[in-house]
């Protein structure tokens, strides 16, 4: 089982590192579902089987589409003149890299600093989940009600571009 | 949770349903007015059950959300900053002749909501989405203008740096519960004496980092500045006062009520922020390339300044904090509304030359902004002045005496900054046809 | 039978975020900019999820939840934003304007 976990790990971040150094945005984006797949089988493993669906559901399957379609309405498609491949060049990578790395670093080293836990991937089960979600954080789902209206509306604002202006519609005061 | 907890949420529940009000009236007919006198109304309530409800507090409704007199208090200044921009944004819409601004209201009533969550926050999760339902109501709210093209890229750029400062909080947040164990900012406080290992230090440096990025503190600042300039007035206005006022406001209270940041790390990283973003918002307001952006930068200092009090909350007593609280949710909306009263047609009133001699045009509104600016220029003054009283009165040594240089410096130049402004302002036209370089330095001269 | 080291898990979750943002540096088309966020994000629920394995709660799996919703919110009104963005520029990039075909 836990071999299952490091493979998944490897897949994850090495599909990752495919996405940022992709030229063409549609494979870009299959690599990075390719990742969200495999970090849902990392939290399987990890005794969370209701996250582990909920992030194939939603996450790889419905965001992504949302991402996908807005690639394809751009018409990134295809390699476009748009990254003339200044990504490509070895020197621009070093500085992120070297940041990114330092970062990496001090991470491990906090992660490691302390004792040493082992997770035993007894399972968190949907019940639990969903009884959390109804007493203490019932709030929180009342909240995300409200963020997602917020992003309707704002989507429809702004997606609404000049040549849909509305000859109806009073304005009165 | 009982009808009690309920009835304590009162405030945020009325700005909701005002919310969905102006949008259930959006769906049946666009009235302007009546979206406006409904907001309005909607956010004087709640102010009224601010009122009412502080006889429940202090309360802790769920492990989400702590009612108490802090929290409320902050409600009062995020709603009624709320309402004058609202107020004023009638006005601004109406001159520019805007249509279909009734969503205006509604995202701005969604974000207030976002904001009063965020004062009201105790525990993580309530954090993270009140932040969110700020920062996703400000995509909409900064690219309203149609017409602006800048107000595309400007949203384009805002929506990146967002994006990115929330995974750099959420991924620190993961840190710290995965040290500490619980999600709640009161039993954070209980755990962090005993129990602070590299792990939560490291996760509460990337929390205070990606709030950063939101506050605009160096060296973030640049995004800051771009998107009050590109986006509308009433809303420069916003994201000043309510976005960085609540994020303020919480920052503070986690530093002196949970105690989260009295680390010696976390209060190197808060001073070095602090101070920094103080120099560099008062040095790059001075270039003064555009009003909107010049308020911005100085909506930075004053930021900074407050993360170098919020490092030292240890010792400032709650009045004093209520006092500074109230004059930068003043001083931040005032000058992006002064703006906003000023902006006739499709270009909001931005080139500095537009406010030379502002004074003989418009009496009310030069002097509303003289007095806006010159309370900015005395805050760190005064900041200052506490901390020296304070350091007289309590045991003397454990407050560095450069953290007094460090504001005084700060203050001394954005006050420099913000007179030439105001002396700008004032001048008589006369003189500044005759002699235009002479006009931003000097009072009235005889032709 | 041990488990896996949490730390393991930590330090996986790290990596992604760490080529997340390496990705988010580098890149100039703000598609690939979202997509290194996407990662990002993903490696901080994945730190959620270990802290709440570790800790038998289901609070990680439920902050997990409210980082999809977060993220959805956000793509959703910032992917019309970039929609907008291209059709007034013509262009992805962050700079100068370029040629691309599609609808606007």
């Amino acid at each position: 089982m836990y071999a299952v976990f490091y493979i998944s790990g490897a897949v994850a971040v090495i599909s990752s590192v495919m996405v940022v150094t992709r030229s063409n945005a549609v494979h870009a984006l299959l690599y990075l579902i390719t990742s969200l797949i495999s970090v849902a089988l990392m939290f399987f493993v990890l005794g969370a089987p209701f996250v582990a669906a909920l992030q194939v559901m939603i996450y790889a399957a419905a965001i992504m589409v949302l991402l996908a379609f807005a690639i394809m309405l751009s018409g990134s498609g295809i390699e476009t003149q748009n990254d003339p491949g200044l990504f490509r060049r070895p020197m621009i990578w070093a500085g992120p890299v070297a940041l990114a790395g330092v970062l990496l670093c001090g991470l491990i080293y906090a992660v490691t600093s302390g004792g040493h836990t082992s997770l035993d991937g007894a399972a968190v089960t949907p019940e639990q989940v969903s009884g959390a979600l109804f007493s203490p954080y019932l709030l929180g789902l009342e909240l995300i009600s409200l963020l997602l209206l917020g992003a309707l509306v704002g989507a429809c604002r702004v997606g609404t571009g000049d040549k849909n202006a509305e000859p109806g519609g009073t304005e009165k005061g | 949770m009982n009808s009690t907890d309920i009835l304590s949420l009162t405030p945020l529940i009325l700005v909701a349903s005002s919310a969905f009000s102006a949008l259930l009236l959006v769906v049946f007919q666009r009235r302007h007015r009546l979206t406006m006198v409904l907001t309005l109304s909607g956010l004087g309530l709640a102010l009224a059950s601010l009122a009412a409800v502080s006889g429940l507090a202090p309360r802790q409704v769920t492990s989400l959300l702590v009612v108490d007199a802090y929290s409320l208090f902050c409600m009062g200044l995020v709603f009624a900053a709320a309402l004058a921009i609202a107020a004023v944004s009638y006005s601004y819409f109406l001159r520019r002749k805007e249509r279909d601004c009734e969503e205006f209201y509604a995202l701005l009533l969604i974000a207030t909501v976002g904001a009063g969550v965020l004062v009201c926050s105790g525990h993580f999760a309530s954090f993270v989405l009140g932040l969110e339902i700020l920062g996703v109501a400000l995509y909409g709210l900064a690219a309203y203008s149609r017409t602006g093209t800048k107000a595309a890229e400007a949203g384009v750029k805002y929506l990146a740096v967002s994006a990115a400062s929330a995974a750099f909080l959420l991924f620190g947040g993961a840190l710290v519960y995965a040290d500490m164990g619980t999600l709640e900012f009161s039993r954070m406080q209980m755990l962090i004496a005993e129990h602070a290992g590299m792990l939560s230090v490291a996760g509460l440096a990337m929390v205070i980092t990606g709030m950063g990025f939101k506050l605009g503190t160096v060296p973030f600042h640049t995004g800051i500045a771009e998107l009050c300039h590109a986006a509308p007035a009433p809303v420069g206005a916003y994201v000043a006062a309510v976005y960085k006022g609540a994020i303020l406001a919480f920052l503070f209270r986690c530093s002196a009520q949970f105690h989260l940041t009295e680390s010696f790390p976390m209060m190197v990283l808060l001073l070095v922020m602090g101070g920094a973003s103080m120099f560099a918002g008062n040095v790059l307001a001075l270039r003064g390339k555009g009003m909107k952006r010049v308020l911005a930068y100085l909506s930075v200092a004053q930021a900074g300044c407050s993360l170098i009090l919020c490092a030292m909350s240890g010792w400032f007593g709650s009045v004093a904090l209520g006092f500074f609280f109230a004059a930068y949710f003043v001083v931040t909306a005032g000058g992006f509304l002064a703006v906003a009263a000023l902006s006739v047609g499709d270009r909001d009133t931005d080139r500095m030359e537009d406010y030379r001699s502002l004074m003989s045009r418009e009496p009310w509104i030069a002097g509303s902004l003289s007095a806006v600016l010159l309370l900015m220029a005395s805050i760190p003054f005064a900041a200052a002045f506490v901390q020296i009283t304070w350091l007289i009165q309590s045991d003397a040594g454990r407050l560095p005496w450069w953290l007094g240089a460090c504001m005084g410096l700060g203050g001394a130049i954005g006050l420099y900054g913000n007179l030439r402004l105001v002396i700008s302002m004032c001048t008589v036209p006369s003189v500044e046809t005759a002699i235009p370089e002479l006009a931003r330095y000097a009072g009235p001269l005889e032709k | 039978m041990s488990g896996i080291p949490m730390e393991h898990s930590l330090i996986f979750a790290g990596t992604l975020f760490a080529v997340g943002l390496v990705g988010l540096l580098v890149r100039r088309n703000i598609f690939f900019m979202l997509m290194s966020i996407q990662i990002m994000l993903n490696a901080a629920g994945l730190a959620f999820v270990v802290a709440g394995s570790k800790w038998h709660q289901p609070d990680g799996q439920v902050m997990l939840m409210f980082i999809l919703a977060v993220v959805g919110a956000n793509l959703a009104v910032g992917l019309v934003l970039v929609l907008r963005f291209r059709c007034v520029f013509r262009s992805l990039d962050e700079s100068a304007a370029g040629d691309s075909q599609g609808p606007c």
